[in-house]
């Protein structure tokens, strides 16, 4: 990462860049941010529309940064054929994968921070940020994170038999952006893709922290919600360890890692 | 060096990147996918903001719409150009490349070409589902619209020929072609007329070269006046074209200078592979 600087400061920009274009967006069809605020808050329940978009965008990064890291590693590794060495190697792979995918975790946590403290000076919003539920909500970021790299060790195995990283990638993320709810609540979704939106590693985190913050519902209650999110976040990196190793093992059967 | 050499060369980096795209039929027909989807989140994410029963504003549904085509219009020269830089350079074979007789930058530009012509496709994809989920879309002078969207392309890709000369210079372009293209998009005033952007940000965007083709396609389209140029500075129905033409024929010069210039001090210097 320190060899990579320009990634550091991308990172924390990119969240505040995807927040701002619905906060204008809104602004201009509210006639103005005071107009903004009103309507927000009839049908959210929080006049501070930059600091739930903001929250949102983070966690859509997040997502992002989670599924083209793992996934587009991986396929990158295959496509120039390296894949197989590493395969071959007399290591076991999981703690590899659990250190990179707890350094993951941290970095977030970091850009988190950071981005959140730019897009609030920024929007002048600092107030809902600076206070003590923050550290609840950096702990409810964390291991909502788990299960993302879950999901994300799920879409490299996906990736490994499609080989078509890039798009299935791209339909993901904005999948993803839909689905859980980034710019809005997920209560705006249909009864059928709100089930399908909880289910994901991320949206009761999401909802929660916007919860923490800005006082608006949690799903349950916090410490229901909270358990939920753990037990979660331990399914799907379960489920994506496994299907990952099932996916190399099928492969090795094969035609071979390197295929294209 | 001969035109018809330059053409060839062009033609062919073309065909050989329409091949490899052929290849992966998943890659092209997901980015269509993507693109419909990108409308529909755009969609969901305004409506936190609709008060009940109230049809959007032709000029915010003229901005999203053709907004979301502009963006996928410059992405590849504002990105691929890059990009396809750096891909030859990790996978060594850049050195390749320059070492061959055949001329360096149409093959380069091929690459982006062959993302020119499929963005498009998934622009006009994007346009449509806008039309249809927002709500139609109304042109005041369409021809004249078309005029100044493709005087904006030189544009796009002078700036782009100046980003592939830096990426022979820089470890990692990735972070710094997505800045600027989202940078571009926002601050040059895609999604967003120049006249609700706050003031510091509407100065920002005097400076940025696509700003003036873009407020004049969408003045053209809408039927409004030019809004970059503030009254004080002069006449922006006439500045802001003359400014768009000056640009469309200075950038791309500049960019091939700055393209031809960076390659040479790379030979000189004994590398082109810095990363």
């Amino acid at each position: 990462m320190l060899r990579y600087r320009e990634w550091i400061i991308a990172a924390m920009l990119y969240p505040v860049i995807f927040a701002s274009i619905p906060i204008f967006l809104g602004t201009w069809l509210a006639s103005g941010a005071e107009g903004a605020s009103m309507i927000f808050a009839k049908n959210v329940g929080t006049e501070a529309y930059s600091t739930f978009l903001l929250v949102g965008a983070n966690m859509w990064f997040f997502v992002m940064t989670a599924l083209w890291d793992f996934g587009l590693k991986l396929r990158k590794e295959q496509a120039s054929g390296v894949l197989e060495d590493i395969y071959i190697a007399a290591g076991n792979l999981t703690w590899p994968l659990f250190g990179s995918g707890l350094f993951g975790i941290l970095q977030c946590m970091a850009k988190f921070i950071a981005s959140m403290a730019i897009g609030s000076i920024l929007y002048g919003t600092l107030r809902y940020v600076v206070n003590p539920n923050f550290l609840y909500c950096l702990g409810m970021l964390a291991v909502g994170l788990v299960g993302v790299y879950g999901l994300s060790f799920m879409i490299g195995a996906l990736v490994l038999r499609v080989k078509e990283a890039f798009s299935l990638l791209v339909i993901l993320q904005m999948l993803f952006g839909i689905v859980m709810g980034v710019f809005y609540p997920v209560s705006f979704l249909p009864y059928g893709l709100r089930l399908v939106s909880y289910a994901l590693p991320m949206t009761i985190a999401l909802n929660d922290m916007r919860a923490l913050l800005l006082s608006t519902q949690y799903v349950l209650d916090v410490n229901w919600d909270t358990f939920v999110i753990l037990c979660q976040s331990l399914l799907y990196v379960t489920v994506g360890a496994i299907a990952l190793r099932r996916s190399e093992r099928g492969i090795r059967r094969g035609a071979g890692l390197a295929s294209l | 060096m001969r035109p018809s050499r330059i053409g060839r060369a062009l033609i062919i980096a073309l065909r050989k990147d329409f091949i490899v795209a052929l290849r992966y039929p998943f890659e092209l027909v997901g980015s269509f996918v993507a693109s419909i989807l990108m409308v529909l989140l755009v969609v969901l994410a305004i409506r936190p903001f609709i008060p009940s029963a109230q049809p959007l504003p032709p000029d915010f549904i003229l901005s999203v719409s053709w907004g979301g085509f502009i963006l996928l219009l410059s992405s590849s020269p504002l990105f691929e150009l890059s990009i396809s830089v750096r891909q030859e350079r990790t996978d060594g074979t850049l050195e390749q490349i320059f070492l061959s007789p055949s001329p360096k930058l149409p093959l380069l530009l091929g690459r982006a070409l062959r993302s020119q012509i499929l963005s498009v496709l998934y622009g006009a994809c994007y346009l449509a589902s806008a039309a249809y989920l927002l709500g139609g879309l109304q042109f005041q002078d369409l021809p004249q619209g078309i005029y100044y969207l493709l005087l904006g392309i030189p544009i796009f890709y002078g700036l782009g020929l100046v980003m592939m000369a830096i990426t022979f210079n820089v470890r990692e372009i990735i972070p710094t072609v997505t800045l600027l293209q989202i940078g571009v998009a926002f601050l040059s005033g895609f999604f967003l007329p120049f006249n609700i952007m706050p003031y510091p940000l509407r100065v920002l965007a005097m400076f940025i070269p696509t700003s003036y083709s873009i407020d004049m396609f969408r003045s053209a389209i809408s039927g409004s006046q030019p809004q970059l140029i503030p009254s004080s500075m002069g006449p922006a129905y006439l500045l802001e074209p003359i400014f768009a033409h000056v640009l469309a024929l200075v950038l791309p010069l500049l960019g091939i200078v700055a393209f031809k210039a960076t390659v040479q001090r790379a030979k000189r210097r004994g590398g082109l592979q810095q990363g």
